[in-house]
């Protein structure tokens, strides 16, 4: 019984970090085209910019709309339409500036710009992983295929089933498909149509426009508190104090 | 012939040692040749992947240094701007975004030098041309930031921008009507309700029938501008309040202020100013006091929307007798007031007022002269069709001499606490509700008073 007792509370005591690190800012929205949304602990929220993301955010684009996020490790990612991003795991260090990080492409395309992080994203049939990398990935749901086109950097790309060993280095300018149960194909060159894709995902984002706050009809001024107050500040009248003079023979 | 021999045969040592001298020289050359082309390439492709690498670096610089500009982090957004900037250093996107973060954290004349910059190289860049008016809104330059606004209006396809713009040459034209304006009038006629007309004490020795009341009250405020120059701005003004109770007529309160301002402006961050009030009052059909005012002050505009003012105030008093106030004259002297006040604009139309002043008053008697400290902050914001305030005041005021009849001198302190509110019901008129509660504590039990006034006005301003 004393063992099982010590047993959760030394799990307690390890959980205790996890926890406070599960809800610790992951990054945050920077610009978003269309309608976004974050799905967190089953609320659905529609993403705004300088939204905080968190570790095991839901991220969800419509139709023609595309999000654009910077993680706090300086990696900046991009969803385009109709996709969806799991953020799988989320560890920074504030002391290295560094973060080891997994996300999950379950439907749509990702633009990645890989900041300082070990950096790794899933689909159903692939997985990636890159560093200090510009590359895109998409996963066609209906033909259950994985793309990865390259355009900076070298990625590792495997397929998610650890039982078929083969990876392949996609290198700058090549692209590579991974379906169910298959290798990957041997890398080709990125063609135009792919480089159009990768084009159109970007999210070009400039800071806020500043509007004026209206100038009021009506004036404001320090004085108007002084003018419903009576102007005169009459003391109490002291000459209303009785006096009382006792003389003695 | 073993001359001719050794001559036969010289000729063909020569040519072979030739021949293997000159490969050698060949073999050097190609392998120089090609180990400049191998250099080449290396270069070439060092260069090509730098410059894959500045692509990077600069999308990052960018996108995290607008996150930082939209947070408000403007000092982290420059440095991580600025790191782009040395990889590519005539980057228009970067320029201009580092002109956007300098003219957010109020560094107008940096903002300025790097906003021009992107308009050399791109005069039709919109959202330059929009930034540039906006350096010139703070840089105090309304007629440069119109010519700026009005050239997006007509150029700029990006309506989102050239909603913006309208909105700010709006308010450009309502200021420039309103510092046009070298007149104005406004009237405001109202009901209050005071609880403590008389000032009776807390605990009164002998209590008074009757201490709180109704009233009506109206204030006109009038003023014109006598003179403007380029430095000197003149204004004279006017102001009438009278008040007239339910019961307590007594205390009805007959005033008539003028009064004369001058500012002039040193330079474009200070400003000296000096006014002159003259104030004649009756109290119950009698007549209480004149009081002329004198009021030199200096005012920095320091950086951003922080505004200094250091100022001297003296009041000549003269107070009258009457049955009501019968040893009023007593009260007659001066007084004299130094201090500070600074302003803060939070938003356009908004902000906190802080004042601090030190003041001594000189009368006929010592147990009537005092030191007094006083300390006020105001906070106010105008919205389109509100306007409210809330204002806290404290005075301490230490009594030199023992009045006649007790044992100690006077130290009391006076707690103000105001707040109104105001909503414009149509061109030129609107309501107004306000609140001042007041509580003097002293050390002499019948100077400790409470009062509460509530009032209802209508305002008319022409």
């Amino acid at each position: 019984m004393m063992k099982k007792v010590s047993a959760y509370l030394i799990l307690a005591f390890l959980s205790v970090p996890l926890t406070a690190l599960a809800s610790e800012r992951a990054g945050d929205v920077v610009a978003v085209r269309g309608d976004a949304f974050v799905e967190r602990q089953n609320f659905s929220i529609k993403a705004k910019k300088r939204f905080e993301l968190l570790e095991e955010d839901n991220v969800r684009t419509e139709e023609q709309a595309r999000i654009k996020m910077l993680f706090r490790d300086d990696s900046i990612l991009t969803l385009g339409p109709k996709s969806r991003l799991i953020i799988k795991q989320y560890l920074y260090s504030p002391q290295e500036k560094r973060a080891e990080s997994i996300y999950e492409l379950v439907d749509g395309r990702l633009r990645s710009v890989v900041g300082n992080a070990v950096y790794k994203v899933t689909t159903p049939t692939a997985f990636s992983a890159a560093r200090g990398t510009t590359y895109l990935i998409w996963y066609d749901v209906l033909k259950e295929v994985t793309g990865i086109a390259v355009f900076d950097g070298e990625v590792e790309a495997g397929n998610i089933d650890p039982s078929i060993k083969e990876t392949v280095v996609v290198r700058k300018g090549e692209v590579v498909y991974i379906l169910k149960n298959m290798p990957p194909s041997i890398p080709s060159p990125i063609d135009t149509k792919i480089k159009d894709i990768e084009v159109e995902t970007i999210v070009e984002d400039m800071p806020d426009l500043r509007f004026p706050v209206w100038r009021p009809l009506i004036p404001p001024h320090p004085e108007w508190a002084e003018a419903v107050k009576p102007p005169i500040e009459q003391r109490p009248e002291i000459n209303t104090r009785i006096y009382i003079y006792l003389n003695f023979p | 012939m073993e001359i001719g021999i050794i001559s036969q045969n010289r000729p063909s040592v020569d040519a072979s040692r030739c021949y293997k001298l000159l490969k050698t020289v060949n073999n050097r050359l190609k392998i120089l040749v090609e180990l400049f082309f191998i250099s080449v390439i290396l270069l070439l492709l060092f260069n090509y992947s730098s410059a894959e690498d500045n692509e990077k670096v600069v999308e990052i610089s960018l996108t995290k240094g607008t996150f930082l500009i939209d947070s408000e982090r403007y000092e982290e957004a420059i440095e991580v701007i600025n790191k782009g900037l040395e990889l590519r250093p005539s980057d228009n996107r970067l320029l201009l975004t580092l002109g956007i973060a300098y003219s957010r954290s109020g560094r107008y004349t940096e903002a300025l030098e790097f906003i021009k910059k992107v308009l050399t190289l791109d005069p039709e860049n919109c959202r330059a041309r929009y930034e540039l008016g906006l350096v010139f809104l703070g840089l105090h330059n309304s007629p440069e930031a119109e010519k700026n606004f009005k050239e997006v209006l007509e150029r700029c396809p990006d309506e989102h921008i050239k909603d913006a713009v309208t909105k700010y040459l709006e308010l450009l034209l309502v200021s420039r009507t309103e510092s046009e304006k070298t007149a104005h009038l406004s009237l405001l006629a109202g009901i209050q309700y005071d609880t403590n007309v008389i000032l009776e004490p807390s605990e009164p020795i002998i209590k008074r029938p009757k201490k709180s009341d109704q009233r009506s009250v109206s204030v006109i405020d009038a003023g014109f501008e006598v003179l403007k120059t380029e430095r000197l701005r003149l204004r004279a003004g006017y102001m009438f309040y009278q008040s007239l109770h339910r019961s307590l007529t007594d205390f009805n309160i007959h005033q008539h202020s003028a009064n004369l301002k001058l500012d002039a402006n040193i330079n474009e961050s200070v400003k000296a100013l000096i006014s002159y009030t003259i104030q004649y009052s009756l109290v119950g059909g009698d007549l209480y006091s004149v009081i002329n005012t004198i009021s030199p002050g200096i005012e920095f505009q320091t950086k951003g929307d922080l505004t200094t003012c250091l100022f001297y105030r003296h009041d000549f008093r003269k107070f009258f007798d009457s049955d009501t106030f019968q040893s009023n004259s007593l009260r007659s002297g001066g007084i004299n007031a130094i201090g500070i006040s600074e302003r803060f604009m939070l938003w356009e139309n908004g902000g906190i007022t802080a004042e601090y002043s030190i003041e001594t008053e000189d009368t006929e008697r010592d147990y009537l002269d005092s030191l007094g400290h006083r300390v006020s902050i105001m906070f106010w914001r105008g919205l389109k069709d509100w306007s409210f305030y809330l204002k806290g005041e404290y005075l301490y005021k230490r009594y030199k001499g023992i009045e006649p009849g007790f044992s100690e001198k006077l130290k009391e302190g006076k707690q103000e606490y105001s707040l109104g509110i105001e909503k414009k019901i149509a061109k030129g008129i609107s309501l107004s509700l306000s609140e001042v509660y007041i509580l003097n504590d002293a050390n002499i039990g019948i100077y400790d008073y409470t009062r509460n006034i509530t009032g209802l006005y209508v305002v008319l301003r022409f």
